[in-house]
Order: structure tokens, then sequence, then C-alpha cells
């Protein structure tokens, strides 16, 4: 039989442990001991703690969160791709964009439209380069991009468990 | 703000892993402890680091579904205060303002259908929600966690 790979065994979390994760999303530079002060718990049992959800992947790694409207890339972009789908050819392929740079996410999807992309880029001329990147590729058929006016929230601000 | 060349790479090692010991990342960038310091506090005062966050694998949790959903709003006089609470539900992955056919792109995380149809609920009864469009995430090929422009712009390894 083979043998399960750590992340894949499941895993049981408490509360404590999900107020753990709620801190670390918002603050992961925050030394041990004031941590587990401000928690009201023992720091080993917070550095056991932490090491368990390191260890089994729930926590994936510690990153610093990049304004990247401030690093020059100004044009936050939503594109919707229809994908040809024959055969062999599916879903799948959609892998392949990965590779361009400019894509934060990819997310294949129900409805009329078969994925949607955002992508963050510098200007107008870049914006019509990675559309067209996206257009070349043989499993897009065809694409509709959504300027992004304003953002209310960012996927790093979602922190589910500080509500829980 | 400006940023050079060696606030970029800073910021690309730092969005892989901000865990990196600040003497371990002077060495890696071949800068001196003391500027490595002083480019840190700028980019944090100046917000291109905005926080320093553990990236979580939310497929591990009873949150399994992903949704998109888009809404329609009616731009009466002070629509914004009325729609901007709807961004702070815990649900709420990211809510952002589009152009197009819809006003708004919301991405979602959810336990199930059940929770859904509240969490759907919740949305149509806002004041100025008109219409709301459903799509679900089948699968997912890149998470923003994965994205770092800057790394590949820079090439480092």
């Amino acid at each position: 039989m083979k043998k399960k790979k750590p992340e894949e065994l499941p895993l049981e979390l408490d509360n404590l442990d999900f107020s753990i994760l709620s801190y670390l999303r918002e603050n992961s530079k925050t030394p041990i001991k004031k941590m587990a002060k401000e928690l009201n718990i023992h720091p080993n049992t917070l550095i056991q703690r932490i090491k368990k959800m390191e260890t089994s992947g729930v926590i994936r790694k510690y990153s610093a969160a990049v304004d990247y409207s401030k690093t020059g890339y100004d044009l936050h972009v939503v594109i919707m791709v229809k994908v040809r789908t024959r055969g062999k050819v599916g879903f799948g392929e959609l892998k392949q964009l990965k590779s361009i740079k400019e894509l934060e996410t990819i997310y294949a999807t129900t409805g009329l439209w078969d994925a949607l992309l955002i992508c963050r880029v510098k200007n107008r001329q870049h914006l019509l380069d990675v559309i067209k990147m996206i257009g070349d590729h043989p499993v897009v058929l065809k694409t509709s991009s959504s300027i992004i006016l304003q953002c209310y929230k960012d996927s790093a601000e979602f922190n589910p468990f500080q509500h829980d | 703000m400006k940023l050079d060349k060696t606030d970029k790479k800073i910021l690309a090692q730092l969005a892989e892993n901000s865990k990196i010991m600040s003497k371990e990342l002077s060495r890696k960038l071949r800068i001196h402890p003391n500027t490595l310091l002083q480019r840190l506090k700028k980019l944090e005062k100046e917000g291109a680091i905005v926080k320093y966050a553990a990236v979580l694998d939310y497929t591990r949790f009873d949150k399994k579904l992903q949704a998109l959903i888009f809404l329609n709003v009616e731009m009466i006089k002070g629509w914004e205060g009325v729609l901007r609470p709807l961004a702070k539900l815990p649900e709420v992955v990211s809510f952002i303002l589009v152009t197009g056919e819809h006003d708004v792109l919301i991405i979602a995380r959810l336990k199930d259908e059940a929770h859904l149809a509240n969490f759907l609920r919740r949305l149509q009864t806002n004041r100025v929600v008109t219409k709301t469009t459903t799509h679900l995430i089948l699968d997912y090929y890149k998470h923003p966690h994965e994205y770092n422009p800057l790394k590949d712009e820079l090439r480092i390894s």
C-alpha cells in the first residue's frame, strides 16, 4: 500500500490552533514570547502547535504581503477565458498559463466562461502583451477583460478564523 | 515611491520567505546588513510591504467550496457606503470593483452549498445590489501566494 504523505493525513485542529492561525495571518513577525503572552498560553505549547501546523502543511509558508501597485504594476485586470475543449484537450491545459508571470490567479470555473484569470501589469501596452500571450495559447478560444477599478478586500486580507 | 533594483530584490525574497534571517538575506543579496535594515524600514513605512503573514492551505479546513460571485450594483447616491460592509463578511477572500457587464467580483470561500445559499441571500438583501451571478470554482492552477512578479523580473533563483 502506498504510504500517505503527511499532508494527506487528517488533522484535528482545535480553537487554540485557529487563534494561532488567525494571529499569524495578521502578523507572523511577533516574537514567540510576546505572542504566547497575548494568546495566554505557554511559549512551549505555542511552538509545538506552530510546528505541528507547519509540518502538516496547514501553514504553507511565511510571506511578506507586497503592495505591487507600489512597485510599478499599476493595472490590475480580470480576464475571463473561454477554453477550446476537443478530444484530449481540456481544462487541465490551462495549467500551462501558469508560466505567464503576470498572472496572479488562475481558476477554472463553471458558467459561460471557463476560467478566471487575474493579472497585474505595468501599463496598457503591457496588458496588450499579456492578452496576446494568453490568446496565442492553443486552448484559449476567446478572452474578455475588465479593469479592476478598486479593491475593497484583497486575498492577503482574508482571515476567516478571526470570526470563528 | 521610487524603488530600485535592490528594493525589488528584497521584496521578491521576502514574498517567497519572510522568515529568512536578515543576516542570511543580506549575504544572499550582497548588501550590508545596515543597508538592508534601512531599506526594510523604508519599504514598510511606504507601504510596499503591507504585512508579514502566514500563508495557509484553506483546503484543509471545512471551507472547501470556492465561488465567484458577480454583483450588479445600482449606483444611487451613497452606494459605496452601502456596498462596502459586504467586503467585511468573513467568507470574502477578495472583493473588487470591475469594469464591464458586472460591477463587482467577489471570490468567496464557503463550507457547502447551504452556506453558499446563505451567503448569497446576505448579498441579495443589500440595498444597492440588483443582481448576483454565481460561478463555482472547479479547480485552480495558480494562487495569489504563488505570484511573485519581481522574482521573475530579477531572475532570482
